[in-house]
């Protein structure tokens, strides 16, 4: 299993930081930063936080329950090799997974919107999602719960 | 394009229909009814090019996957 301490230091070199860079954002140590990537030490709760905010990814992840990748990251994929996964959790139950290739994303959100989901009163801003996209941002880009009960979740990969 | 049907009440079954005729006929009154989208020749042509990229690296890409209480459906192109 991969430790706190391997995913740490796994994020901090994905997002370009030098030991030194990280501990002062965090207000800490250089050796606290290296004791943490060699799990000699563990950073305390309130700066797992930090940390899961600034790697953009979530606590879970960090403390190494399950496998998942970060929540957000970036490709240099082109757009026409990305896939839209639109998972809706209803109220009741039903399950719908819609999977399509993200270049149809723009002929499928007439107006910047779903209709699909526009009538479960969940309303994304589809230009802003397809513009995060451009530049390369990839992952589970919405996660959100309507007043219904029902949960959309909208990844990129 | 396979479509899969399975109500708890029925034997599951499997459409086999030709991947031209969805994004026709089935595609164009569907797209309409479900997403209020008047696609025209060119558009769907679009549609079914990418799809036919997908299908190259997925062997069989799942457009649509829907279970429900009582039925699952699923779209496969």
């Amino acid at each position: 299993m991969t430790t706190l301490g391997t995913r740490l230091q796994e994020l901090r070199k994905q997002k370009g930081l030098t030991q030194e860079q990280l501990a002062e954002k965090l207000n800490v140590t250089n050796q606290s930063v290296s004791k943490w990537e060699k799990d000699i030490n563990a950073p305390d709760i309130s700066l797992l936080i930090e940390l899961a905010d600034l790697y953009e990814t979530t606590v879970d992840y960090l403390l190494g329950r399950g496998e998942k990748a970060p929540v957000v990251t970036t490709t240099k994929k082109s757009i026409d090799d990305l896939v839209c996964r639109i998972k809706v959790l209803s109220s009741d139950k039903d399950k719908v997974n819609i999977n399509l290739p993200f270049a149809l994303i723009k002929v499928f959100a007439k107006d910047g919107e779903f209709k699909m989901l526009k009538d479960k009163n969940i309303d994304i801003d589809i230009n802003q999602l397809i513009s995060l996209v451009e530049q390369g941002v990839v992952g589970e880009l919405v996660d959100i719960e309507s007043g219904d009960g029902d949960i959309v979740k909208i990844t990129v990969e | 394009m396979k479509i899969r049907i399975k109500e708890t009440e029925h034997k599951a079954f499997t459409l086999v229909l030709p991947n031209f005729l969805f994004t026709s006929a089935v595609a164009r009154k569907w797209l309409n009814k479900k997403l209020n989208m008047e696609l025209d020749r060119q558009q769907l042509k679009e549609i079914r090019k990418t799809l036919n990229k997908f299908k190259k690296r997925h062997k069989e890409f799942v457009l649509l996957d829907v279970k429900s209480q009582d039925s699952e459906v699923q779209i496969l192109w």
